[in-house]
């Protein structure tokens, strides 16, 4: 882990990458009690595909093992989520909590929009984890949040509105 | 969880057991961010050793 943070510091430096911040389990385990998490998930700031696919051959080219979606770096799953595949991701990561991890800097989603990111995907796991990462967020900045970032096709409010429901 | 071994009554029980639990949650919640990774990387190490034939 330590190590794909150093890489990704390192992928900034050379300007492949914009900014990044931690999302996802990982993001999840900085708030809560330590929970099985397999990948790291990364939101990268970028405007275009193009960037994106500057990423991938940036690995390609120095010999990183790609599976699917994941590259492996120092023997950790990342995958990269671009920031162009939705405004709230870009605004995410904008407002990222700067961290150290063991002396290497880095950034972790806030609480809120870490909660936003995963009411986006709500898969079973997400929808297990927001219970306990709502007691540490600001609700009314994540009802902000989320009523500034819900659509028909996306509805994020309505969503943590049931997941609130099933809590009662 | 000493206490948990003596108590009979079910429902004294998961109230003690959820307290119990709930403080090892805090305690676990509030480690630093490094050691919670430590944590996860033997969890995730351990996982992948049982899956391999």
């Amino acid at each position: 882990m330590i190590e794909a943070l150093r890489t990704l510091n390192q992928i900034k430096r050379t300007g492949v990458i914009k900014d990044y911040a931690i999302g996802g389990g990982y993001a999840a385990n900085y708030y809560l009690e330590p929970i099985l998490t397999y990948d790291l998930d990364i939101f990268v700031l970028m405007t275009t595909d193009r960037e994106y696919s500057a990423l991938y051959q940036y690995f390609r080219s120095r010999k990183y093992q790609i599976r699917n979606v994941y590259i492996d770096i120092g023997g950790m799953p990342v995958q990269f989520l671009p920031s162009f595949i939705s405004p709230l991701i870009d605004e995410a990561i904008r407002r990222a909590k700067r961290i150290r991890v063991k002396g290497t800097p880095s950034k972790v989603l806030t609480v809120e929009y870490l909660i936003a990111t995963l009411l986006m995907a709500l898969r079973p796991k997400d929808r297990m984890v927001i219970p306990y990462l709502l007691e540490q967020a600001d609700m009314p900045l994540l009802n902000e949040i989320l009523g500034r970032f819900s659509d028909e096709k996306t509805p994020l409010d309505k969503r943590l509105g049931r997941i609130l429901e099933s809590l009662q | 969880m000493k206490k948990l071994l003596w108590i009979r009554d079910s429902e004294e029980f998961w109230k003690v057991f959820s307290e119990e639990r709930e403080a090892r949650r805090k305690q676990l919640r509030n480690l630093p961010f490094a050691k919670k990774i430590e944590i996860v990387e033997k969890m995730r190490a351990a996982q992948l050793k049982e899956k391999k034939p």
